[in-house]
């Protein structure tokens, strides 16, 4: 064999892909050929640096938050074939139609999600509030300053909890308007993450799990009378560990 | 919220068979998005998906499985967010093997931090791999940290084997010549 042919082939043969026909050619080829070899020695001392300077070991605190994430999702994993054998039949199609059905009904949709989408318009108040940059009417990190602020503009006290030992700044809030009436707006800030934070008293016990809409995430839950809107471009689960600490702050 | 019911044996088997691969998948999110915090969020993400779709999970194949799901997630979030890879992309039909890939360029726009962070490390290697479009960066990264096979790399990536070979090919000699360029650059700074 010569160069002109094994080149080509060097790649392949150093990672072990090669035919054992092929495999043979080269190796006797490699014997007699310096050039050959020292390409082939180059990619061995390459790939050695690529793993000794280019790859980490994934950060503990990525293994801590993500194995978190999975004790604290609501999702059960079932694994498929230990259904029913007729439902393993069935539920493809079963699931097709369900999914199909609700991309193609808003109706449907709306009647899951809350009688008027109340997700689209979270997002719209989300998305106004950074554009026009009117975050915020009162800019404090000072829970005092906050809560205080609220009174005489609201018929209702919201929650104000201050999260920044936890990561969660607060950085102030303002009144907005949602369902129909007046809501406080809470304004928090995870690293470049800006999070809003709705908050009204709702006697209707609607729940809308977190769900994702325009590439922001949406989570909604009551506490007391009060239904509580969070709204970022932050991922589900720290999103959802924001809603932790706060039930945990509740009296 | 609603009540949590818990399968621990399912939960079990996932942690087993995927929390192994944290590893694996923050390394091939890293070199795609060139940012590891960002890098973190989505592996975390994709780990949240994989759980959501293990019961879809049937293939023996569990790094194969997980490590496309990771990528699906690096891609969705790239092209969300607009940012352009900031190689040039690379048409293998018409540039010659023989033919350097062209650089990623440092004047795409990238965060100051991540700039900071690119001075501070001074890692020869990982500037090098990112300075590989995206195509040939993952194939790379596939093989020479995970020791994928071509075949599992090609249905990954979704291209045939043979592209596969290419690719790889391509990638190592460009890291070869990045590496020996950038080392005459520093032989004469050190003069």
């Amino acid at each position: 064999m010569e160069c002109k042919q094994a080149r080509p082939l060097l790649d392949t043969y150093f990672d072990g892909e090669l035919s054992s026909e092929d495999k043979e050619n080269i190796k006797r080829h490699l014997l007699g050929c310096s050039e050959c070899t020292s390409i082939h020695e180059q990619m061995a001392s390459l790939r050695k640096d690529i793993l000794a300077e280019g790859r980490r070991n994934a950060p503990a605190g990525l293994r801590k938050r993500v194995k978190s994430a999975l004790e604290n999702d609501a999702y059960v994993p079932v694994r498929s074939d230990a259904r029913p054998s007729w439902f393993a039949n069935a539920a493809p199609a079963m699931a097709a139609g369900l999914i199909l059905g609700l991309v193609a009904s808003p109706i449907l949709s709306d009647m899951m999600f809350g009688r008027t989408d109340l997700s689209r318009d979270i997002v719209a108040a989300h998305v106004r509030s950074q554009m026009d940059s009117h975050l915020t009417d009162v800019a404090s990190s000072d829970m005092h300053t906050v809560k205080p602020w609220f009174s005489g503009k609201l018929d209702f006290s919201p929650p104000v909890y201050d999260l920044t030992d936890a990561g969660f700044t607060l950085i102030g809030g303002r009144v907005d308007y949602l369902d129909e009436q007046p809501v406080a707006a809470l304004l928090y800030q995870r690293q470049r993450h800006v999070i809003n934070l709705f908050i009204w008293p709702d006697s209707e016990a609607r729940f809308i799990p977190m769900k994702t809409r325009q590439g922001y995430n949406v989570l909604n839950w009551r506490d007391a009378d009060l239904t509580f809107w969070a709204i970022s471009d932050l991922n589900k689960v720290e999103l959802d560990e924001m809603r932790q600490l706060l039930l945990d702050r509740a009296p | 919220m609603p009540d949590r019911v818990t399968n621990p044996m399912e939960h079990k088997r996932f942690e087993r068979l995927f929390l192994p691969l944290m590893s694996a998948a923050y390394n091939l999110a890293r070199y795609l998005l060139r940012d590891d915090a960002q890098a973190e969020d989505i592996v975390q993400d994709a780990y949240l998906r994989a759980y959501r779709a293990s019961g879809r999970f049937t293939d023996d194949n569990a790094k194969s499985w997980f490590l496309t799901i990771v990528r699906n997630c690096c891609f969705t979030f790239l092209s969300r967010n607009h940012v352009a890879d900031g190689a040039v992309s690379f048409d293998e039909d018409i540039h010659t093997p023989d033919q350097v890939i062209p650089l990623y360029r440092e004047s795409i726009p990238v965060s100051p931090e991540i700039v900071m962070m690119r001075v501070d490390e001074q890692n020869l290697v990982r500037r090098a791999i990112e300075s590989l479009p995206i195509e040939f960066r993952e194939v790379l990264v596939l093989r020479e940290f995970e020791e994928l096979s071509y075949r599992e790399i090609a249905d990954i990536v979704n291209i045939p084997t043979g592209t596969v070979m290419s690719r790889l090919s391509r990638a190592r000699n460009h890291l070869k010549q990045f590496l020996s360029a950038e080392m005459d650059q520093e032989d004469c700074n050190g003069m």
